[in-house]
């Protein structure tokens, strides 16, 4: 069974600007046919909310859709993009259950953005 | 033997038992393991062990990229996680694509101390970078994850092996001995993961019974130049 994956981790400046975008995300999430998700915001080891999104969709296209919503919404909006001193999207390109994979790192793209700000 | 790590979701998960909580209390505890770091890992802070999640407390071992980066840090929570400790070897001292052995020793019980941090058994000099207040949290909510946080954000990039934890601060000859022969000294031995690779649970085998549920990691393609491990059955360890 494919379990196409996306991860999202944001570190923002402020909490209340991590809730917004969780709020976003969780909204967009609605209707989407997922394996599991795992959506929260947590203190990272230099104390800043860091929102982090995991999911495993159960269809290509609910993941590609989720991608886009990030990169237009997150990525490329100007103003969120300010809020977040740094982050990255990985998404796995095979249609593998990772379960059932020995070792698949060449087949995760991952891209970073706001990397300088640490 | 050793277990590999993805850099993007893979851990171990070996939960929070009395036997692994509060290994700094006084009189100190032990950290031992094998790394490869192929990169510094995911947000370039790839995680040897996290034991501090949301709860406020806990403490973690990583490659470090914010101080002195490449290094070795070690955080622990204090102060209510307000006044945190934060140490880190010098600047470069990690290296990657190359087995090193790495170890940190460390009394928590005052905010004066300290810890001890090893790489190849030499002691390393230590900055730091964070300077803890008041009295150190307690870890004991958190689970002891190798190879990530237990959010999946610091996934460790290459491998990782023979982790051992102790209840007392090892001697400098210790530490050689153990970077050698992991598993030789069993005097307050907490865990003992040799990360094998070839299980379906990570067994402990002290028979302390803290094992490790799998997520992903698998059997690594490269090996850590040891003489000799000291290590009962696997199904002992699991089953013990």
């Amino acid at each position: 069974m494919s379990k196409p994956r996306l991860k999202l981790v944001a570190v923002f400046d402020t909490l209340g600007h991590a809730q917004t975008v969780q709020a976003g995300l969780a909204a967009a999430l609605v209707g989407t046919n997922r394996f599991d998700t795992q959506l929260e915001i947590y203190q990272n080891e230099a104390n800043q909310p860091e929102l982090v999104l995991h999911v495993r969709f159960n269809t290509l296209s609910d993941r590609e859709a989720v991608r886009t919503y990030i990169t237009t919404n997150i990525q490329n909006n100007a103003l969120v993009h300010s809020w977040i001193q740094r982050g990255w999207i990985a998404w796995h390109l095979c249609t593998h259950d990772e379960a059932s994979v020995v070792d698949c790192r060449h087949q995760t793209d991952v891209t970073q953005f706001q990397e300088a700000a640490l | 033997m050793s277990r590999t790590f993805n850099g993007t979701s893979d851990l171990i998960n070996c939960n929070s038992a009395s036997g692994i909580n509060e290994l700094f209390a006084s009189p100190g505890g032990t950290l031992c393991a094998w790394i490869y770091p192929l990169t510094t890992g995911e947000g370039t802070l790839g995680r040897i062990i996290d034991k501090r999640h949301t709860f406020p407390g806990g403490w973690n071992w990583f490659v470090d990229t914010v101080n002195n980066a490449p290094s070795l840090r070690f955080l622990h929570a204090f102060n209510g996680n307000l006044n945190n400790g934060g140490w880190d070897t010098a600047t470069s001292s990690l290296v990657l694509k190359t087995w090193q052995h790495v170890a940190t020793t460390y009394d928590r019980s005052s905010a004066s101390n300290t810890p001890t941090m090893y790489i190849n058994a030499s002691i390393q000099t230590i900055t730091t970078t964070d300077t803890p207040l008041l009295t150190a949290d307690t870890d004991k909510a958190a689970a002891w994850v190798i190879g990530n946080n237990l959010a999946t954000t610091r996934t460790w990039d290459g491998e990782i092996a023979y982790m051992q934890a102790y209840t007392r601060i090892l001697t400098q000859n210790e530490i050689i001995q153990t970077m050698w022969f992991p598993g030789s000294i069993t005097r307050n031995l907490a865990a003992f993961w040799p990360l094998f690779g070839h299980s379906a649970i990570e067994g402990d085998y002290t028979g302390n019974q803290n094992r490790g549920a799998l997520t992903g990691t698998v059997l690594g393609i490269r090996q850590p130049p040891i003489n000799g491990v000291f290590a009962p059955s696997e199904v002992t360890a699991v089953n013990g």
